[in-house]
């Protein structure tokens, strides 16, 4: 890995009370779903729901802000390629929000009695999750023009892809969304929360 | 800017010709010319909205020419990492990661030009040392004063030891010290084969530092060459700056004085006879019915040479 992955560790390593709060948060609102004891089917949607906006606004509100404030054409005129800014950047931040997520995921896998299987499922699920969801923040990011434009793209992008990956609602089998569900990555991570919650 | 014998030189490090920048109907920059071989130093002055950041911006390739023909390196410049490898630059904002310190900026920009870490670490250690940030080094960039992230992005520029260094404003916020301590290490670059253009307000350090200067106005370029030519070419008439306070700009008529400028608040004038001719200055002023409520005799410098070419003033 080279120096935009190198700054982005440097700056978590930094920001210690940023990173705390990215653990507090998350954690606070599963344990307030988990210990409220609501129904199965809707705590998966909310923990889904979560993860993604955790993912999308977690890369593309950083890239806005460095964007806006000069600091990505900066690593450019460096001589480091756009794919090579957004990869480095995509891989580090999808890592840290595993990390910073690692607590909750924690708690759901104790507090909903999973397996070993379940949270192995749970795990990748999730992260395949964070990835697209960072992904799409990045994407998002570039295409906006500012930090408030990013942001309802990125809500509007995220709630989008979520109802197409069947979280809101599940589709009658074969039909083309229940095709459209499958291909969305969404879908996998939304599959496993239901199963570690143990939603059918 | 056309020269003799360009055969026998060096490659040249750019060659622009013609390069133009529209932005919809306006025109920021137009018919510009230069020719940079290893070594040279050239700065772009004029006031603000002249062209000279677009200038930087089309030889950075970081904007496209609306038209004209550019070189980089004997090759057609196109945006590149290849490229921007070979080019420092510091712009006219200095803007980090602030949460990071000096010395981790300066070492992740290193790096992402292309620097093995121990050489990034040793050039950064050794800039440091130049600009006097040592001591600041592990401290947060949000702590820094102007001055301080200014001398950060120039260390952070020049730590590839790049083949072409382009800077935009490089002195702004810089104390005497630092700005020659700048003039010193550009001086060295170029020395080893770098070739510098910058962008500036700064008249005395561009005196002092550049081998040419373009003096830009509107986007094009109305004067232009080596700095001690351009003043000699003006005479060694001596300067008077007046501050005046008046209801209309004073008509003077004086044999031996030329009014290069006057308004109701200001008036410049350059006489051939030196500075006798003052007495008889301000009492013509003072007849006139204005107040003069300061005044400056000067030998020309370099916003003589723009005040020639243009009609206005560069710097109050």
């Amino acid at each position: 890995m080279g120096a935009v992955w190198w700054l982005e560790w440097r700056q978590a390593a930094r920001r210690a009370r940023v990173f705390a709060f990215s653990v507090a948060v998350p954690l606070l609102l599963v344990a307030a779903v988990a210990l409220g004891r609501a129904p199965s089917p809707h705590a998966a949607l909310v923990f889904t729901v979560l993860f993604t906006f955790f993912g999308t606004f977690g890369a593309g509100i950083p890239w806005a802000r460095d964007s806006e404030r000069g600091i990505i054409h900066r690593l450019l005129l460096a001589g480091l390629s756009p794919l090579r800014v957004a990869g480095e950047r995509w891989l580090a931040s999808a890592l840290l929000d595993a990390l910073q997520l690692l607590p909750t995921l924690a708690l759901i896998a104790y507090w909903y009695r999973a397996d070993g299987a379940v949270v192995a499922r749970l795990l990748v699920g999730v992260a395949i999750g964070l990835l697209v969801a960072n992904a799409l923040g990045i994407l998002v990011a570039v295409i906006a023009r500012s930090l408030a434009e990013t942001a309802l793209l990125a809500s509007v992008a995220a709630l989008l892809l979520l109802h197409a990956a069947g979280v809101f609602r599940t589709p009658e089998p074969g039909t083309l969304a229940d095709t459209v569900r499958r291909a969305v990555p969404f879908h996998y991570m939304h599959e496993a929360i239901k199963g570690a919650v143990g939603a059918p | 800017m056309g020269r003799d014998g360009d055969a026998a030189r060096p490659e040249l490090t750019v060659r622009a010709r013609g390069l133009a920048a529209r932005f919809g109907p306006r025109v920021a920059l137009e018919g510009f010319d230069l020719d940079l071989a290893p070594g040279d130093i050239v700065g772009l002055l004029g006031p603000n909205g002249a062209g000279k950041t677009t200038a930087l911006r089309l030889l950075t390739t970081g904007r496209r020419p609306s038209a004209g023909e550019l070189l980089l390196f004997g090759t057609s410049a196109r945006r590149h990492a290849g490229t921007l490898r070979r080019i420092g630059i510091a712009g006219d904002e200095p803007v980090h990661f602030e949460a990071l310190t000096g010395w981790e900026n300066a070492f992740g920009f290193a790096l992402a030009s292309g620097l093995r870490r121990l050489d990034a670490a040793r050039r950064v250690e050794s800039l440091f040392e130049t600009f006097g940030l040592a001591d600041d080094a592990h401290r947060p960039v949000s702590d820094y004063s102007l001055g301080m992230r200014r001398k950060l992005l120039l260390a952070e520029a020049l730590a590839p030891i790049p083949q072409l260094i382009v800077l935009d404003e490089p002195t702004g916020g810089l104390d005497q010290a630092a700005r020659a301590t700048l003039v010193e290490v550009l001086r060295h670059r170029a020395g080893a084969g770098a070739a510098v253009v910058l962008a500036t307000h700064d008249l005395q350090s561009a005196a002092v530092l550049c081998d040419r200067v373009l003096f830009l106005r509107a986007g094009r370029t109305v004067s232009q060459g080596a700095p001690a030519d351009l003043i000699a070419a003006l005479g060694h008439a001596t300067r008077f700056e007046f501050s005046l306070t008046a209801e209309r700009p004073p008509a003077i008529d004086l044999r031996d004085v030329v009014v290069d400028l006057v308004t109701a608040t200001r008036l410049v004038a350059h006489s051939a006879a030196g500075s006798a001719v003052l007495p008889t200055l301000c009492e013509a002023i003072l007849r006139s019915g204005a107040v003069i409520t300061s005044v400056l005799v000067r030998r020309p410098d370099l916003a003589d040479v723009y005040l020639k070419a243009t009609g206005e003033e560069l710097a109050a």
